[in-house]
């Protein structure tokens, strides 16, 4: 060991008799291995445990907030592409008018054909079924006349071969997620799993299933998956699964009426239609098979793309403002931590410490502030962002294999957590090393002076506020870089906050806006066609009902100028005289009567631009190909791509002149009614018993109601789809105002424990501690409620910009409504946070002792 | 004349050289001269107290000496190194190597120990092998009568322990000069005497020492007084 050159006389030098005989022994062994610089980091970091577990949620809240929204968004999209090319969509599919044996052979030959990756054959049956009472036995269910206060909800089901059951399908692929039989057997039902979402349905509960006249009971036998189905919640429609086998007992034949090919994804749709033209000639039409329709589907489009494509829109927005708010609130955090170090940054110089050893020592602070930040804000985050998956894909309808996050978004999170800290510290450290030392050991050294801009001087001639009032609102104003910075990351906050209230006002002012479209009160739907008069007359008996209107629809198919054909879609069959339908149209104008025109929505231009009016569409409907101009373009409503034309026009196309397969009424003191005094309660109940008046009618005179649907329905299906986007949008503003909190809180308490000093000086002029308590409260509130302001106007053109983005994903257009109720909402919960976020720092501040207080370093 | 002998016998020149050193301060435009032409040498060994009133320009004097603060116009020369001409780096290895400073209010780190805050300048100035920095560390400790509480945070320690601690890290490099600002003046008369004795003691091994004070009792104990007044030295009494 090397000796000090020179001793104090009265010393031995000796080693070995230095040993003190410390009774405390803290960090001995610490203090021989790491040197103090470092140990000084470590005790940085645990000796102030509130004001390190503040800086470490302060930063953690960041990464939290990043974890839970873009990871959320990115496992969701990930696993949607995922399930969607697992569920391997059909790339072609022919309805058939044909139920003989050859199918089977034909089946054979399309699947051997080396462009084909999987052919599947199965029997689509549009139905209706009710849920059977315990108490009540099968053969009741199937005796019984109709129940009209019964709720008889549409069924599509799917029947396939136990093969696909047992081995999985090749095309349109569904798979159990809990069974009791599997393949179901014949008199078992297999549910798609979204139906849960709206009807209590158990594993062994029996339904009635109507198909035509033909009734069968059926035991729900399990719950099946297919990504490919549309959600019971958005139409009302449940998918359903049977074996061909269970035909039988609905009077079906066991053959399929739908043969569903898949081709390698990767081709284009044009390159698809020549397959679909090859198979169609070489092995149905050679086999005398009569093909109905044919469909090319866009590849690899799924019917929720455009509303996915907007929850991954509004996913990355919130993700993108949670960075940024993390960005502000780390800078923030890391500078005031740096200004408190100040002193000791002096010591360390005056001893001896350069610039760059005192420089890494405090990123190496930094870093371990990031660290902890990480192992707090990751998992909380990731947990958050689990329980938003599994809520996302139930509405959305996909399961669920992997909730890994991507490598990068972990990698993201930790650059946030440790890189971001760094860079923000990089400035203050720089600018506290280039400090003199003489400066920071200055006893003025971190006190702010107060006075010198115009700020300062206007809050000082404001005379009329009490004292304590006067001294938190320039205390608040003191650091201004700090408050620049909080008020950013609270600004942020709140306005993404409110453009979100903004957002949910314009969503649903559109379905009210759709809704003023659709004037009918209730509508039936009908399994054939019946006689527009009939129709009329058997509503009109109905003396509640003051006008009827029939409407025909049925599936139509594009052809392309390119020869190439779209999905089908549903044709509207309108009367030219409509009372009922009264769009607002984005471009063109209603058709001409007698002009034979159609109408398209934004839904269908999404994939067919070409088609923007006044233009030439080319349909195939039953089969015919025939050319209507296109007079008019209007808003989709989020049920799909629609074309409305003129009925007696469509109805010729489908062979059945004079018939509708819908009637559509107006009732006397309903909605739409001239004399309209009832209220909305009054007017609902109208419209159900109307349905179920009607229903009864038609039934008990021999037609087939399949479904009855009143406005209000409409209006909540509609509505309960645009609020999974203002539910989306809501939990994730929570996300973000929580950061909003913890910025604002951890602000407050930094404030506190800069201003110690001060505090002390006031308790010692005699300030009580409800007045300490109350300076910090009313920071709080000044903060909150300037941030608050500014963030109303910054709302305006974020919810503008949201509403955009939406309208474009989702292919509609969408009303926009500021909301001012959203901007006062705001401002209670604002004032609210801002109390929360300042208790404890003032309840803190309160507490403190004159004696501490002067003696505070 | 004992004692000049021994300065003669010691050292060929003066630890410290101030030619006509200069600081003015400017203020929201009021312009305030701490320093005016300050010329003073001091030789190795000497023990020097320097006094004067409040804001007459002691504690910026010491300051100019450790390089703490900039000198606005003149020369300072210690140990042969001309500090004015030393940029921040070379000037905190200078400073770390070859002055010792201790602070009124002791200025210790509070997250250290007492064996850390003597141990980080040989950390920071790379001084003595890694593995017996904390054995050095110690021997100072004891020399101040702290080796018992060498594993104490500042916080368990009282004024006076805390002082001398901050003397034990003023001495860790082993510098030739320790500068102390009121090193007692936060201290208790009986404390503050032991700290005084302390530096006595240090004085009577080699070192050099420049201390402000405010201690009429204890400026009588130093071998050299300079007053200070108005920015200028106005006396300087060598004790007899």
């Amino acid at each position: 060991m090397s000796k000090p050159a020179k001793q104090l006389p009265d010393q031995s030098p000796k080693s070995s008799d230095l040993r003190p005989s410390a009774k405390s022994s803290r960090g001995k062994g610490l203090t021989n291995v790491i040197p103090p610089r470092f140990i000084k980091v470590l005790r940085d970091l645990t000796s102030n445990k509130s004001r390190t577990m503040l800086v470490i949620l302060s930063i953690a809240v960041g990464i939290y907030a990043i974890a839970a929204i873009l990871g959320a968004r990115q496992v969701l999209m990930r696993e949607f592409e995922d399930g969607f090319d697992a569920s391997k969509k059909f790339s072609i599919s022919y309805t058939i008018n044909d139920s003989s044996e050859r199918v089977e052979g034909v089946l054979r030959q399309i699947e051997a054909r080396d462009d084909v990756l999987g052919v599947s054959g199965r029997r689509m049956v549009s139905a209706a079924f009710t849920q059977i009472p315990e108490s009540m036995t099968d053969a009741e269910a199937l005796s019984r006349l109709p129940d009209p206060d019964e709720e008889k909800i549409v069924m599509n089901i799917q029947a396939t071969s136990d093969a696909e059951f047992s081995y999985g399908s090749e095309v349109n692929h569904f798979f159990s997620l809990g069974h009791r039989t599997w393949p179901p057997g014949s008199q078992d039902i297999i549910i798609e799993a979204s139906a849960l979402q709206v009807f209590d349905l158990q594993i062994g509960d029996r339904i009635l299933v109507e198909v035509g006249p033909n009734k069968a009971v059926f035991r729900i036998a399990g719950f099946a998956h297919d990504l490919n189905a549309i959600p019971t919640m958005f139409f009302d429609q449940v998918e359903a699964f049977v074996s061909m086998g269970a035909l039988t007992s609905l009077g079906l034949p066991e053959e399929p009426n739908r043969i569903m090919v898949r081709v390698d994804p990767e081709l284009s749709r044009v390159e698809v239609a020549g397959i679909a033209d090859s198979i169609q000639t070489q092995h149905l039409d050679a086999a005398n098979i009569i093909v109905d329709r044919m469909e090319v589907p866009e590849p690899n489009f799924h019917f929720f793309g455009s509303l996915f494509e907007a929850v991954s829109v509004l996913l990355l927005f919130m993700a993108f403002m949670a960075l940024a708010l993390s960005g502000f609130l780390v800078v923030t955090t890391t500078n005031a931590i740096l200004i408190q170090q100040t002193r000791q940054l002096g010591i360390m110089k005056a001893i001896g410490g350069m610039r760059r050893q005192i420089s890494t020592l405090y990123f190496g602070l930094v870093i371990g502030y990031g660290l902890l930040a990480l192992l707090i804000g990751i998992p909380t985050g990731i947990l958050f962002g689990y329980a938003f998956i599994d809520y996302a894909a139930g509405i959305l309808n996909f399961h669920i294999t992997s909730m890994t996050y991507p490598a990068w978004v972990i990698a993201l999170l930790v650059a946030v957590g440790i890189l971001l800290p760094v860079v923000a510290a990089s400035l203050p450290i720089q600018k506290g090393v280039r400090r003199p030392i003489v400066e920071v050991l200055s006893a003025y050294a971190n006190t702010v002076g107060f006075g010198g801009g115009w700020v300062d001087r206007l809050l000082g001639k404001i005379s009329f506020l009490p004292r304590p009032t006067a001294l938190a609102l320039r205390s608040t104003f003191s650091r201004k870089g700090r408050l620049a910075l909080t008020l950013t990351t609270l600004l942020l906050a709140s306005g993404v906050v409110m453009s979100v209230f903004s957002a949910h006002a314009s969503l649903g002012y559109t379905v009210d806006t759709i809704g003023s479209w659709w004037k009918y009160d209730t509508q039936l739907r009908f399994a054939l066609p019946v006689n527009n008069d009939d129709l009329k007359r058997i509503a009109y008996d109905n003396e509640e009902v003051i006008y009827a209107e029939t409407w025909l629809d049925t599936r139509a198919t594009i052809v392309r100028p390119d020869g190439t054909k779209n999905d089908s879609f549903f044709a509207l069959g309108v009367p030219p005289d409509t009372r009922i339908l009264d769009f607002n149209y984005e471009q063109g104008r209603p058709p001409e009567p007698g002009e034979q025109g159609v109408i398209i929505n934004t839904e269908i231009l999404a994939t067919e631009d070409y088609l923007i009016p006044p233009a030439t569409i080319e349909l195939i409907i039953n089969g015919q190909e025939v050319e209507r101009p296109v007079t008019g373009l209007v808003s989709g409503s989020l049920n799909g791509a629609h074309i409305y034309m003129d009925r007696d026009d469509l109805a010729e196309l489908m062979g059945i002149p004079g018939a509708s397969t819908r009637v559509l009424v107006q009732a006397e003191g309903g909605q739409y009614a001239q004399s309209n005094f009832r209220a909305a309660q009054d007017r609902l109940n109208l419209q159900t018993r109307l349905a179920d008046s009607l229903d009864r009618r038609f039934t008990d005179q021999g037609y087939m109601v399949i479904a009855t649907q009143t406005a209000a329905d409409q209006l909540q299906t509609q509505r309960e789809q645009l609020d999974i986007l203002s539910t989306f949008l809501i939990i994730m503003a929570s996300a973000l105002a929580v950061v909003g909190i913890i910025g604002l809180s951890g602000s407050m308490t930094l404030s506190v424990i800069e201003s110690t000093r001060e505090i002390g000086i006031m308790r010692s002029v005699g300030a009580s501690h409800l007045s300490i308590f109350g300076i910090y409260i009313t920071q709080g509130l000044v903060v909150g409620t300037i941030s608050w302001f500014f963030g109303a106007f910054l709302s305006w053109p974020l919810s503008f910009a949201l509403m955009e983005a939406l309208s474009m994903t989702l292919e509609m257009s969408l009303s926009y409504t500021f909301s001012f109720e959203g901007v006062v909402i705001w401002l209670v919960f604002v004032w609210l946070i801002s109390i929360l976020a300042s208790l404890l720092p003032a309840w803190r501040a309160s507490q403190v002792s004159i004696r501490d207080a002067i003696s505070h370093e | 004349m004992e004692y000049m002998e021994q300065l003669n016998a010691h050292n060929n020149g003066p630890l410290i050289r101030l030619n006509e050193v200069n600081k003015v301060y400017e203020t929201g435009g009021i312009r305030f001269e701490a320093l005016k032409d300050v010329n003073l040498e001091v030789f190795s060994g000497e023990f020097v107290g320097l006094i004067g009133k409040s804001g007459s320009g002691k504690t910026t004097l010491i300051n100019m000496i450790t390089g703490i603060d900039h000198l606005s116009s003149g020369e300072i020369w210690i140990d042969g190194t001309a500090v004015h001409t030393l940029n921040e780096n070379r000037m905190a290895i200078w400073r770390g190597n070859t002055i010792g400073v201790v602070f009124q209010f002791f200025q210790l780190l509070p997250t250290l120990t007492a064996i850390e805050n003597v141990m980080l300048p040989m950390d920071f100035c790379n001084v003595h092998a890694r593995s017996d920095r904390a054995e050095v560390a110690l021997y100072y400790l004891e020399q101040v009568e702290m080796a018992d509480h060498a594993y104490k945070l500042p916080t368990e320690l009282s004024g006076g322990q805390q002082q001398r601690v901050a003397i034990a890290r003023a001495l860790a490099n082993d510098p030739p000069l320790i500068v102390a600002d009121e090193p007692t003046g936060n201290l208790d008369s009986k404390t503050a005497d032991a700290v005084f004795g302390l530096f006595e003691r240090l004085v009577d091994s080699g070192k050099t020492i420049v201390m402000v004070t405010h201690d009429n009792d204890l400026a009588q104990r130093v071998t050299r007084s300079l007053l200070v007044a108005d920015g200028q030295i106005t006396d300087d009494v060598q004790a007899s």
